[in-house]
């Protein structure tokens, strides 16, 4: 089965393994759910359907993890050791992460994030023609999964 | 700019003085039965002495171009990056909104900027971004163009000159104002000339620096959508906004490591993109404030005076 449709960025820092997880992740929340739509959109995201960016939109997905933003962060204190370990293990960090540090690599993205920015609106415009309880028969002809 | 507009002035004036100059020659020979007689130099005087300038002579081989009129060069500027593609990017700045960024998204992400580079301020990066690197780079782009049409509007200058000078003097080979005009006109001839490496140069700043745009744009907006996404997962996972963000200063001991990696690279690729993009943008962009920088390090070659 496709693994979860994400950003290419973070496919690629992520890996398999980061996907796989993810990816079931999904399908746990799909199972636990009583919304039977809801849990429909969460296999489709797992199966790369449909891009999880559309999570974003979803009202049931927001209501579930309502409580996760619902505080407004506040920017941690560091002081200046902590600042120079944080320096330290982001470097560290840049020297092994699979993540593009070049912009002009990180910038040759830029088409794939906006066909799947495309493919979220359409998606999500679907949804909500049709309804947000409204499941449908098979996975969406729209979306493409990556 | 003024410097380019100035530079027109002075070709027009220029243009319009010899054409004078030419009239008042005719003249001068119409009212004469001596041709020796006549007296032209003084209608033809010598534009720049401190350059030493082959004049032009009868018989001196033509451009071949056979250009009537310098302006037929001259085409309706295109923008390099007027793709619609580059205008979704464009716009991606002042409408994050296509991210799906919600507002928590936006906050979330505004944080852990704020987190790993305090230097930016506490503001909303979006409408700093946009302050920053918004704009019409098209536009630019298409300055660019403009800018190269005029240095080869002035090489057709240059050549119609020349062309039209050896078919004057043709008929026009001997005596002192004959030797003014040649002179003259291979003055004219190499002013108009070097011009065209001005607007060369100013086509390469105004070129590089929309590209150098785009590029950040593109960088930031590809960083961003990662950072959508890691933001999404992590959610999906259990964890909330503040155990994501606090987990950032314990690195990775309330939440599982690849999220941290994957958000705290996210942000270094933005960051690298942001840095990269005030290295390479700012520093090159600016007439106002951004390609004035650029303009004034051309060296722009004075027109002589007509």
């Amino acid at each position: 089965m496709p693994n979860p449709d994400i950003s290419p960025i973070l496919a690629q820092i992520g890996g398999d393994d980061y996907l796989k997880t993810l990816k079931a992740r999904l399908t746990e929340l799909a199972d636990q759910t009583d919304d039977p739509a809801y849990a429909s959109r969460l296999r489709e995201v797992a199966n790369g359907t449909r891009p999880l960016r559309t999570l974003a939109m979803d009202p049931a997905w927001n209501k579930q993890f309502k409580a996760a933003m619902s505080v407004t962060p506040v920017v941690p204190e560091l002081d200046p050791d902590q600042r120079a370990a944080f320096g330290r293990r982001v470097e560290e960090l840049r020297q092994h992460s699979r993540v593009p540090t070049n912009p002009e690599e990180a910038g040759s993205f830029v088409r794939e994030v906006l066909q799947r920015a495309e493919r979220t609106r359409q998606i999500n415009r679907q949804d909500e023609l049709a309804g947000w309880d409204h499941i449908p028969d098979e996975p969406s002809s729209n979306a493409t999964g990556s | 700019m003024s410097t380019i507009q100035s530079a027109l002035s002075t070709s027009k004036k220029l243009l319009v003085g010899t054409s004078d100059s030419l009239d008042s020659a005719a003249k001068r020979y119409d009212k004469s039965d001596d041709d020796s007689a006549v007296t032209l130099t003084d209608l033809f005087r010598d534009l720049d002495p401190t350059v030493s300038t082959p004049a032009i002579t009868p018989g001196a081989e033509k451009s071949g171009n056979g250009l009537a009129v310098p302006s037929t060069l001259l085409k309706d500027p295109e923008s390099a990056l007027s793709d619609p593609t580059f205008d979704i990017i464009w716009k991606i700045l002042s409408w994050p909104d296509y991210l799906s960024l919600s507002f928590w998204g936006r906050q979330i992400i505004n944080r852990i900027v704020q987190f790993i580079a305090p230097e930016i301020g506490g503001g909303d990066i979006f409408e700093y971004l946009s302050q920053q690197i918004g704009g019409d780079w098209d536009k630019i782009a298409l300055s660019a163009d403009a800018f190269e049409q005029l240095g080869k509007y002035y090489v057709g200058l240059s050549e119609c000159v020349s062309d039209t000078s050896i078919d004057l003097f043709a008929g026009w080979q001997s005596g002192a104002g004959a030797e003014a005009a040649g002179a003259f006109f291979g003055e004219l001839r190499s002013a108009f000339a070097g011009q065209e490496s001005v607007f060369s140069e100013l086509n390469t700043k105004y070129t590089d620096a929309a590209w150098a745009a785009y590029h950040a744009c593109s960088a930031l907006l590809s960083a961003l959508d990662a950072a959508v996404d890691a933001i999404i997962a992590a959610i999906s996972g259990g964890e909330t906004l503040v155990t994501l963000l606090a987990s950032l200063v314990d690195f990775g001991t309330t939440l599982p490591a690849a999220v941290i990696e994957a958000v705290v690279t996210v942000v270094e690729a933005f960051s690298a993109a942001w840095g990269w993009m005030m290295f390479g943008v700012s520093g090159i962009v600016s007439a106002g404030a951004l390609l004035g920088a650029a303009t004034t390090e051309i060296e722009f070659i004075p027109l002589p005076e007509a």
